[in-house]
């Protein structure tokens, strides 16, 4: 390699042909390792969000406690089930909470179902929600999310614009608060 | 301008609560919430005022809140760039004032712009959670506070999968840019022989 001394130190000169792939290899190698870090960090994150929404499996049991009261007052009012006996009332009540149970997964260990929901938030695959619905009646996440995208860009943007604009011009704030002569001082 | 920077310590939403009070329900110049008006005008251009009109509020308590502290970090930045000893040698050398801040200070001072624009840009697609509810703007901040109030998993998961990846992709895009705005920002370490 070509070298020259430069006040006393040697400063190595690359040839002119090693250069590039050089460069390239070693970013190559910083953008693997940045994006598997970053990936890792997502997937901590997601995970996170996961547990905590769910309160750690907690939700389940709220559910369950929600599925019960709402099966037990559909079965308990319905008209065509008035005279049938208590036993054969809350026959009725486990067997639709057992199918209602398997509609929403809630048979399932939580933590299978963690990886499951990690896995589909990842592959973006976003399912379908519990409650909210999009103005067109769909169900699906990304439809809601896709939906509401558009007012909250308008919102954000014109709020970008406006906070921005100032931000570039914030020489003539330095003007302003400390005279004309500031970049002289 | 510097002595109001404290004040985006109060947050936008609690400004917009004071918007509402005076411009929407004392002085009945401006709506409460909403994005346009109901009935849904018919005519694109009335259409397009009720919306402006709507969005007057939200925009001036989000500005509220962030441009002061903005117009102090900006002035902090500047600052700190224009006691550089290189910004010495070259008003010692007779440059005109021009060129030295737009190339011996503007230029340092690009990666907190990209910076802060990136995050910026992160922000405009989350939306704001507690404004957006309390203009009942129907974005994704408040279809958040929505989700959250009635435990909808897949879609509060759904929204952080979004701003997640959003998220990480400025980072990633943010640290070649920075190798390309800064030149002491450089990948791995140079060989010395």
């Amino acid at each position: 390699m070509a070298s020259e001394t430069l006040g006393g130190g040697t400063i190595t000169k690359p040839r002119a042909g090693m250069r590039l792939p050089d460069t390239l290899s070693r970013l190559l190698k910083y953008v693997l390792f940045r994006g598997v870090a970053l990936f890792v960090t997502v997937v901590i994150g997601v995970y996170l969000t996961i547990l905590i929404a769910n309160m750690g499996g907690y939700l389940d049991t709220i559910r369950k406690a929600q599925i019960q009261e709402e099966v037990g007052l559909a079965i308990n009012g319905d008209p065509a089930n008035k005279g049938l006996p208590a036993s054969e009332l809350r026959r009725m009540v486990e067997e639709r909470m057992i199918i209602e149970s398997k509609r929403l997964n809630l048979d399932q260990p939580f933590a299978l179902r963690s990886v499951n929901y990690l896995t589909d938030a990842l592959t973006l695959n976003l399912g379908r929600a519990e409650f909210i619905s999009s103005d067109s009646g769909s169900r699906r996440v990304q439809a809601i999310l896709v939906e509401r995208m558009p007012a909250t860009l308008l919102l954000s943007a014109w709020r970008t614009c406006f906070s921005f604009s100032p931000r570039f011009s914030s020489r003539s704030f330095c003007h302003a608060t400390m005279g004309a002569g500031w970049i002289a001082s | 301008m510097i002595a109001l920077a404290p004040t985006s310590s109060i947050p936008a939403w609690f400004y917009g609560i004071f918007l509402i009070l005076f411009f929407a329900a004392i002085t009945h110049v401006l709506p409460f919430g909403g994005m346009v008006d109901a009935p849904v005008p018919e005519k694109m251009s009335d259409y397009i005022v009720s919306l402006l009109k709507h969005m007057i509020l939200p925009i001036s308590a989000l500005l509220a809140h962030s441009i002061f502290i903005a117009i102090y970090n900006w002035r902090t930045f500047f600052l700190i760039y224009s006691s550089e000893d290189y910004v010495e040698m070259a008003k010692a050398k007779g440059l005109t004032a021009r060129t030295v801040e737009r190339q011996y200070i503007l230029r340092p001072t690009l990666p907190p712009i990209v910076t802060s624009f990136a995050f910026t840009l992160v922000y405009l697609w989350q939306g704001a959670i507690i404004l957006e509810t309390v203009f009942a703007w129907p974005g994704l901040g408040r279809l958040l506070y929505q989700a959250i109030n009635l435990f909808d998993v897949p879609v509060i998961v759904g929204n952080t999968v979004l701003i997640a990846y959003l998220l990480v992709t400025s980072v990633f895009l943010l640290d070649i840019v920075y190798a390309l705005l800064d030149p002491r920002v450089k990948v791995g370490g140079e060989r010395r022989a």
